[in-house]
């Protein structure tokens, strides 16, 4: 793939994450605080297994930064960068063992954003009872990991399909 | 490149994940989940009161320029979030608390309400 034909995907990838967020922030709350989908992080993943992590990390910023601007605030920008930041980082790390499939990998990212995002939370009320959601932002982690692994790999492998015939 | 959806490695991952989240969460269970007795209104991470669950009342949270940005009721034994300033409302969803160790949180306001009172307060001290 050409460097143009890279910048493109990564710009039009950037684009359907900052749609998913957007989208995931009209459905209702869930009742506990922190328990959401992910959808955005199908194209963060996405953009792993095609671009490569230089590009994942760049969507991953871009998609934190919009979705501040469009209403999420200031301080929803920071405390989605927390997340967003680790969750990047560790499904970087977690391709890079080889050790581990796409839905591994999806797993990772779903997890590691919650602990991310509580970690986040402690710090900035100083109060550390918030542990008390740990449990259940992992589980809620292990499920939304499945379902974004899920469609992505199904693109992720379409993708590879079409560039091996060419 | 290898793009295989699930490898061994995987399913290993989910069942440790899983395991941990479900001995996390039993622990407190077996533990807790008891009638609480004292909701604790933290602000900043310093107590602001402690109130007993069973008066009625409404406690305003004030900021340093006199705005009311979150008001907590108590009543009935049970404790809710009645209004909070933030755009995002995740605390006034939280709904309705009342066993001890529970928590309502408002991260923009950086309020904390906890229950205290009950087994599980015995064990964390």
């Amino acid at each position: 793939m050409s460097r143009t034909k890279k910048i493109a995907l990564a710009g039009v990838l950037a684009a359907v994450a900052v749609t998913f967020g957007w989208i995931e922030r009209l459905l209702p709350a869930a009742p506990i605080p922190g328990i959401k989908l992910g959808l955005a992080n199908t194209a963060v993943l996405i953009t792993l297994y095609i671009l490569g992590g230089t590009y994942a990390v760049s969507v991953s910023l871009i998609r934190v930064f919009v979705n501040s601007l469009l209403g999420a605030g200031l301080f929803g920008g920071f405390y989605a960068l927390c997340g967003a930041g680790i969750s990047v980082c560790a499904m970087i790390l977690a391709k890079k063992t080889r050790t581990f499939g796409v839905l591994g990998v999806s797993v990772v990212g779903g997890v590691s954003h919650n602990l991310g995002q509580i970690f986040a939370a402690v710090l900035f009320t100083e109060n550390t009872k918030l542990f008390f959601y740990f449990p259940i932002l992992i589980l809620s982690g292990i499920v939304a990991g499945v379902m974004v692994g899920l469609c992505s790999w199904t693109v992720i492998s379409i993708h590879t399909r079409t560039e091996m015939k060419r | 490149m290898d793009v295989r959806l699930l490898k061994k490695p995987d399913i290993l991952l989910i069942i440790f994940l899983a395991v941990c989240a479900v001995c996390g969460w039993a622990l407190p269970l077996a533990f807790g989940n008891e009638q609480g007795e004292y909701a604790a209104v933290f602000v900043k991470g310093k107590l602001l009161c402690k109130e007993s669950l069973y008066t009625e009342k409404t406690i305003e949270i004030i900021d340093e320029n006199g705005h009311n940005i979150n008001t907590v009721k108590i009543s009935g034994g049970k404790v809710f979030m009645e209004y909070a300033d933030c755009p995002d409302k995740v605390c006034m969803n939280s709904g309705v608390v009342c066993h001890s160790g529970e928590t309502i949180v408002c991260l923009p306001n950086k309020v904390v309400i906890e229950i205290t009172g009950g087994t599980l307060d015995g064990v964390a001290k």
